[in-house]
C-alpha cells in the first residue's frame, strides 16, 4: 500500500487560528498579562509577542505536552511562565490575568458540566478578556452569559463551512 | 518544532511549581522523528473522579488505513475509534476521558484500570480463579473477533484482569486494533503463541470457549 501524503489542510488552519487571536487581541486593545491554557506545542506565542504581549503565562494540563512547549519557547524568557495546571483548577490567584485564551479545549470536553467548569475557572481567574474556541451554538453562548461573560466578538474560522468559531468574551462587571 | 523529548527541560522552579506526573513508557521514536510517551497524571487534573489517568502524548505518529484509502491518521486517533468501538459493543475497555489533535500532536487521555494484574501475573496469583480468568479471557478476545475487529498486539501485557470484579478482563492498548476478518487468525495465533502462561488443557479449554463466543 502507498503511503500517501494527505494535502496539509491542518497548517492553512493554523494560520487562520493565528490570524483570528491576532484579530482578537488587537480587539481587546490594552492588556498586560496574559494566559494560554492550554498552550500545547506553544503554537500562538509567537502571536503574542508580535502583538507586544510582555507578559505572558503558558499553561499546560499535560506533561508530554508541556514538555514539548518547554522546548519551543521563543526566548529564554518568553513565555515569561511556564507551569503544569489543571484547567478546571488553574494555579493562580482570582482576577490575575488581564487576558486568558483558551483554544482548542473547550470542544473537546465531555459534556455541559465539564464546559460550565472550565468557564468558571476562566472567570475566576480572569479580570477582562477571554479568547475561547468552541463549535457554533446557542447552547454554548447561553452558557458563556450564564456564567458572566459577554460576548464581544466572533470570529469565525471559515464562515459556513466550520463550526470553529473563535469568541472573544468579557467579564460582566 | 520539537524533536524528542527532553524530560528534564524544566527549569527546578518551574518543576517546584507543578505536580509530577508519573512517566509510564519513556519516550519512544518512530522513523527517528515522531515520538510518544505515557505519564500516569492524578485524575483529578482532568476532572474525573478516578484516581489516576494515563495520558499517551504522540508527535507525528501516523497509521495509513485502507480505510481512508492509504491516507495518513494518527495512530491514538486509531486507538480512540477502537476504544470507542468495543465500548459499543460491550467490551471492557479503558474510558476515554479526553482527546486532541494539535496539528502533528496527538494526545489520549484514558481511566486507569483499579486493582488489574497483566494476564500471566493474575494467573499466577494463589488465589486465582483459572478456569473463569481463561474463560473471560476467551470471553473478550472473541467477542472482539466476532465484531470483525484485530487487536493487533495481544499478549499478557494487553490483557488486565481484576480479580475483585470477577475477573473481569479488560483490553487495552489498542493502538493497532483495526476492522478486518481475515486477520483473525494471526491475531489469535500471535495470542496463543506470546501466552505461554495456558497449560495444555488450558488452551484447549480456551479455544472451545473462544469458538462459542465467535459463534455467538
Amino acid at each position: 500500500m502507498p503511503k500517501l501524503r494527505g494535502f496539509k489542510t491542518a497548517d492553512l488552519v493554523s494560520w487562520r487560528k493565528r490570524l483570528l487571536l491576532r484579530r482578537a487581541l488587537a480587539d481587546a486593545g490594552d492588556f498586560g498579562k496574559i494566559l494560554d491554557l492550554p498552550c500545547g506545542d506553544g503554537r500562538y506565542w509567537s502571536v503574542f509577542r508580535d502583538m507586544g504581549v510582555a507578559s505572558l503565562v503558558a499553561a499546560e494540563v499535560s506533561k508530554g505536552m508541556l514538555d514539548v512547549a518547554s522546548e519551543n519557547r521563543l526566548s529564554s524568557n518568553y513565555p515569561g511562565k511556564l507551569m503544569l495546571t489543571s484547567a478546571f483548577d488553574v494555579d493562580l490567584e482570582d482576577r490575575s490575568v488581564d487576558f486568558a485564551a483558551c483554544i482548542d479545549f473547550y470542544q473537546h470536553l465531555n459534556g455541559t458540566e465539564e464546559q460550565e467548569k472550565l468557564l468558571s475557572e476562566f472567570a475566576r481567574v480572569s479580570r477582562g478578556y477571554f479568547a475561547l474556541s468552541a463549535s457554533i451554538g446557542r447552547r454554548t453562548e447561553k452558557q458563556f452569559t450564564q456564567l458572566g461573560f459577554n460576548i464581544e466578538r466572533v470570529y469565525d474560522l471559515w464562515p459556513v463551512l466550520s463550526t470553529w468559531r473563535l469568541y472573544l468574551l468579557r467579564k460582566q462587571h | 518544532m520539537a524533536g524528542p523529548l527532553n524530560l528534564a527541560a524544566l527549569s527546578p522552579e518551574e518543576a517546584a511549581l507543578s505536580r509530577q506526573p508519573h512517566l509510564m513508557k519513556p519516550s519512544q521514536t518512530k522513523g527517528g522523528v515522531g515520538f510518544s510517551v505515557i505519564y500516569r497524571d492524578q485524575g483529578r487534573a482532568w476532572n474525573v473522579g478516578d484516581d489516576h489517568v494515563f495520558v499517551k502524548t504522540q508527535y507525528r505518529y501516523y497509521c495509513h488505513p485502507l480505510s481512508r484509502l492509504g491516507f495518513r491518521m494518527p495512530m491514538l486517533r486509531r486507538e480512540l475509534i477502537a476504544l470507542r468501538k468495543c465500548h459499543r459493543v460491550g467490551i471492557d475497555v479503558p474510558r476515554v476521558i479526553f482527546y486532541r489533535e494539535l496539528g502533528d500532536m496527538t494526545e489520549l487521555v484514558i481511566s486507569g484500570i483499579a486493582g488489574s494484574f497483566p494476564l500471566n501475573e493474575a494467573l499466577d496469583l494463589s488465589a486465582a480463579n483459572r478456569n473463569l480468568i481463561i474463560e473471560n479471557t476467551a470471553r473478550v478476545i472473541g467477542s472482539l473477533h466476532r465484531h470483525g475487529w484485530t487487536h493487533g498486539a495481544l499478549g499478557n501485557e494487553h490483557l488486565l484482569v481484576q480479580p475483585e470484579l470477577q475477573c473481569r478482563v479488560n483490553l487495552i492498548d489498542l493502538e493497532k486494533a483495526r476492522p478486518g476478518r481475515w486477520r483473525i487468525k494471526k491475531d489469535l495465533a500471535r495470542f496463543l503463541r506470546k501466552a505461554s502462561c495456558f497449560s495444555q488443557t488450558e488452551t484447549k479449554h480456551f479455544l472451545d470457549c473462544y469458538s462459542l463466543v465467535l459463534a455467538g
